[in-house]
């Protein structure tokens, strides 16, 4: 246990208030670290990925319900 | 006020006790990119929270869907900027040049809400019971937490 992490990120997710309260299922499989770093980290990883993945799939399919034009793949500009 | 506050108590009590199972099951120490990517992956599901709240605005009529278009639009552009960070993050490199390119993204991702309806910004989320303003911000803070904390293990 890293109590100094567990204080940071308890303060960290309080900030979130509320939101953090609707998003504690969805986090609770990044709460059970294993002693693989590299397996933590691709767990992290994965599960960014997928929660972005998850909410272009849901506004594209919100857009396309209610009939707004699919908004145009959003240009990234990323410095050089 | 009162239900925030209890609200609160709540989510506080939950937290403890489920960060004290965030640590190794051998005890060791939790290294700074196994943190970068946990905040990351927070940014991720609080933006995912934030789309589902604004769907259930409109759904239970607190929003309609013309004012709720821009919100909606906006977590797009925050996921497709973020998946940007996490591919940048997936590296494993913290060099100037990945710290300069996450910067700009996260840069990005906070001017892109200016193209909101601060009025459409000052709706309550009914998934999380404060602002879609208050939302946002939390989600710049997480990014701002990722950004520190790759700026930490430069190399």
């Amino acid at each position: 246990m890293n109590p100094a992490l567990i204080e940071e990120l308890v303060s960290l997710i309080l900030q979130l208030g509320p939101l953090a309260l609707n998003m504690f299922l969805k986090l609770e499989p990044l709460l059970n670290i294993t002693t693989d770093e590299k397996a933590n980290i691709a767990n992290a990883i994965a599960s960014s990925n997928k929660a972005d993945q998850d909410t272009i799939n849901a506004v594209a399919a919100w857009m396309a319900t209610h009939g707004f034009v699919p908004q145009v793949k959003f240009v990234v500009k990323a410095a050089a | 006020m009162m239900k925030r506050n209890r609200q609160l108590a709540v989510l506080a009590i939950l937290l403890l006790v489920s960060t004290a199972c965030m640590h190794k099951a051998g005890g060791g120490a939790i290294t700074p990119w196994e943190r970068i990517t946990t905040y990351n992956a927070t940014l991720a599901q609080a933006n995912n929270t934030v789309e589902q709240g604004v769907e259930a605005a409109v759904t239970s009529g607190v929003l309609s869907a013309q004012n709720a278009q821009p919100i909606i639009a906006w977590t797009g552009q925050v996921a497709t900027l973020h998946q940007q960070i996490t591919a940048i993050l997936a590296t494993g490199q913290s060099t100037t040049a990945n710290v300069a390119a996450v910067q700009a993204l996260v840069d990005q991702m906070k001017a892109s809400l200016d193209a909101i309806p601060p009025g459409a910004l000052g709706i309550k989320n009914p998934k999380s019971q404060q602002t879609f303003k208050a939302d946002a911000d939390s989600i710049f803070s997480l990014a701002d937490a990722v950004l520190t904390n790759l700026k930490a293990v430069i190399k």
